[in-house]
């Protein structure tokens, strides 16, 4: 049986979790709740509106009827009900990391922090990927994190690129991975790294000589 | 009107004494901490975002481009966004511009400057040199 104090410890520690979860929302889960909340909300109007008597009860009875007669209510329901539990599931589930937004922090010293944009990080490591002889045509993509319960922040580098013929791509792979995660922590002072890569394509395109 | 509630924001620190008032622009602050950011070695200029680039297209210099302050009586608070070249160390460069623009505010306007706050916003590149083309003989 559980003890009284650690009941209330735990449903303050779940209201405060449903604050801060609404605060780290999705974009989408955040235009899905305005939407849920709206409708509430006119619903609640209208109820308010129902009891004062402003509007004949016959009317609604009639339209209700009406309503439950019709394969679009269902429907609809069913709509509300799966982005009610969509809802329930993103304020109980927590992601352990947080996503930092478009700049990462590199320093933070008494004189004021040094930030580094994800634009800045994406042609540094595309110039490095274009030195690399094997691969070709690179796709980019940079996270910058942190892990909520550490707040320790971290990148995360995912790089989609084209293999040249006659070239191993285990060896090309790891030789770029090194060399990103050597050159970014020498020139941008970007300590933890994780480099993702992946090779979907054979190039067709080969540098050719040319005959005289 | 307007130009009397203009001049409360442009201007915030003021300095009375027996003969008048110092008042420094904004803009002012904007324009120093930009030149002691781009004299810093390593910094290839200051990133002024779309609107900035259009400008100056146009032909509008724009000496505070990349330079956001806050202003108040005694302190101010910079975050600067800028363009470092290729190969260098940017936390190193980066803490040479906040010493740099920490100085330079500090001397030339006696107010205080509190934070310094560098946006790195690309990285600017040597124009590469071409390549030449391997040329293979046939006999």
């Amino acid at each position: 049986m559980m003890k009284k104090d650690n009941r209330k410890d735990r449903s303050l520690g779940a209201v405060l979790r449903f604050f801060v979860t609404v605060l780290y929302m999705s974009i989408l889960n955040r235009l899905i709740l305005f939407f849920y909340t709206l409708f509430l909300a006119l619903l609640a109007l209208g109820l308010i509106v129902l009891c004062f008597g402003v509007v004949p009860f016959d009317f609604i009875e009639n339209n209700i009827l009406y309503l439950l007669h019709r394969p679009e209510t269902i429907f609809g329901a069913g709509i509300f009900f799966l982005i009610s539990i969509e809802l329930l599931f993103s304020v109980f589930s927590s992601k352990r990391e947080r996503n930092m937004g478009s700049e990462g922090i590199i320093v933070q010293g008494e004189k004021g922090s040094v930030k580094i944009a994800k634009t800045a990080v994406l042609d540094f490591v595309q110039r490095i990927c274009e030195q690399e002889p094997g691969i070709s045509n690179t796709q980019i993509k940079i996270k910058f994190m942190q892990d909520k319960k550490s707040e320790e922040e971290f990148t995360d580098l995912s790089i989609k690129a084209e293999m040249r013929k006659d070239y191993n791509v285990v060896g090309i792979a790891d030789e770029l991975r090194e060399k990103i995660t050597h050159d970014l922590d020498k020139f941008m002072g970007i300590k933890k790294i994780n480099v993702d890569i992946v090779v979907d394509a054979v190039s067709k395109n080969e540098n050719r000589k040319r005959v005289v | 009107m307007d130009n009397l509630a203009d001049k409360k924001n442009a201007e915030k620190k003021a300095k009375v004494n027996e003969l008048g008032s110092i008042r420094i622009a904004d803009e002012v602050v904007s324009i120093i901490a930009g030149l002691a950011a781009t004299n810093v070695d390593g910094i290839v200029g200051m990133s002024g975002g779309l609107v900035g680039g259009i400008a100056e297209k146009l032909g509008r210099k724009n000496l505070s481009k990349g330079v956001r302050v806050e202003v108040g009586e005694k302190e101010a608070a910079i975050d600067l966004y800028l363009i470092v070249k290729y190969g260098v160390r940017i936390p190193d460069i980066a803490l040479a511009v906040q010493e740099n623009v920490k100085r330079a505010i500090e001397n030339m306007t006696g107010l205080s400057a509190v934070e310094v706050n560098v946006h790195v916003q690309g990285v600017g590149f040597p124009p590469e040199e071409e390549e030449e083309e391997e040329i293979v003989r046939v006999r």
